[in-house]
């Protein structure tokens, strides 16, 4: 009985809110409210985006302000830089952040749609046919930094490692000997047909000069 | 349009696959000298002219032995191998020993006279040098089937030493 007091109790308000709210659902539905509303709707999509454009450049004159670089110079020259280095690798945020990145796969997703993406493209493009960066790479060439870096790397135990692995591995070995193998095979083949067509020029001279033909050779 | 090939080899294959057995023949004796000659330093041996005369006898005897030993066997040399050529008696098979001893010498016998031995491989029916008639053999490709010859060739092939092994 209490429930279906409490139903038909509550029918009776939503009919009540019904008909109370029936002159502003009748205005709103109205034509010529509809394009005051419109008209409202568009002047405030103006004033946003105003404001946006003004914050921007706000932020922009802060930014630049010689004011600015000097906090963060004075931050970053003082005990701040240190703290937050030390929070850094007391929490080891670097680590989680990346197996998390790495866990969840966006690393990958983000270098890939990096390194695909056609501004990065064109950038490598422009690097590369840059003339400062082939400065840069024929002085990375002729340093002594590399030498001493190839000599480094030539003399490490695991180039050595690598190159014993290399060389004791049967499939370089078996690769080797059959490229080997082709090769002479081939030169020997070269070399027999050669013989052969000698041969049968020699004999018929001979033969010619004889003449005497082959049996059974017209 | 091509004449159609024959199964026996001719002058010009059969004189690099020689020069390719000599060659290995004295790269072995070559070794062979080396050894004995450093032994001979190590005990303080001095080559007399006899001593000289006996290692040519030992290099010809090797040279000898390289030719016998292979035509015997297999009835390929390492120099025929790789000229895919092969010695056979007239049943197809390598020659036997005696043979093979009767080859070399008739090899030198070709040789000497500055190789005119090998002219016959230029106007015989099976490409046949002066070796090849005194062993009674052939020098075919290996890769071909062996000829059949004819019962004459045979007979007279076979007549000087007897039925092949």
């Amino acid at each position: 009985m209490i429930l279906g007091l409490a139903v038909a109790g509550s029918r009776v308000g939503l009919a009540t809110a019904r008909v109370v709210l029936l002159p502003a659902r009748i205005v709103a539905r109205a034509p010529a409210m509809d394009g005051a509303l419109n008209r409202v709707a568009a002047q405030g999509k103006r004033t946003r985006d105003e404001a946006r454009r003004l914050a921007e450049a706000t932020a922009q004159d802060v930014l630049a302000s010689p004011e600015v670089g000097r906090v963060i110079d004075r931050a970053l020259a003082g005990r701040l830089t240190d703290s937050i280095a030390a929070s850094l690798a007391e929490h080891r945020v670097v680590e989680r952040v990346a197996s998390q990145m790495a866990a969840s796969g966006e690393l990958d997703r983000a270098l890939t749609a990096a390194l695909e993406h056609e501004i990065t493209q064109q950038l490598a493009d422009e690097i590369l046919a840059s003339p400062g960066f082939e400065r840069l790479l024929v002085q990375v060439i002729d340093s002594r930094l590399l030498m001493q870096l190839t000599d480094r790397v030539l003399l490490s135990a695991e180039m050595q490692r690598m190159l014993d692995h290399l060389v004791s591995s049967p499939e370089v070995r078996r690769a080797l000997a059959e490229q080997t193998q082709g090769m002479a095979e081939e030169m020997a083949a070269g070399v027999r047909r050669r013989t052969g067509t000698i041969d049968d020029v020699a004999e018929r001279t001979v033969r010619g000069w004889l003449r005497r033909p082959r049996a059974g050779v017209q | 349009m091509n004449a159609p090939r024959v199964p026996y080899a001719g002058i010009a294959t059969r004189a690099v696959g020689l020069a390719l057995d000599v060659l290995f023949a004295d790269l072995l004796v070559l070794v062979t000298a080396g050894v004995l000659a450093l032994v001979g330093s190590l005990v303080g041996l001095d080559l007399s002219t006899g001593l000289k005369v006996a290692a040519a006898g030992v290099w010809f005897v090797i040279l000898a032995g390289y030719f016998v030993f292979f035509w015997s066997t297999t009835g390929q040399t390492p120099g025929m191998r790789l000229m895919r050529l092969r010695v056979a008696g007239s049943d197809g098979r390598p020659p036997n020993f005696g043979r093979a001893v009767v080859r070399v010498i008739g090899l030198a016998v070709s040789i000497i006279p500055l190789f005119a031995g090998f002219l016959p491989v230029l106007v015989d029916d099976r490409r046949r040098g002066l070796l090849d008639f005194l062993a009674g053999t052939v020098v075919v490709y290996a890769d071909a089937p062996f000829p059949e010859l004819e019962r004459a060739d045979v007979a007279v092939v076979a007549e000087p030493l007897g039925p092949p092994v």
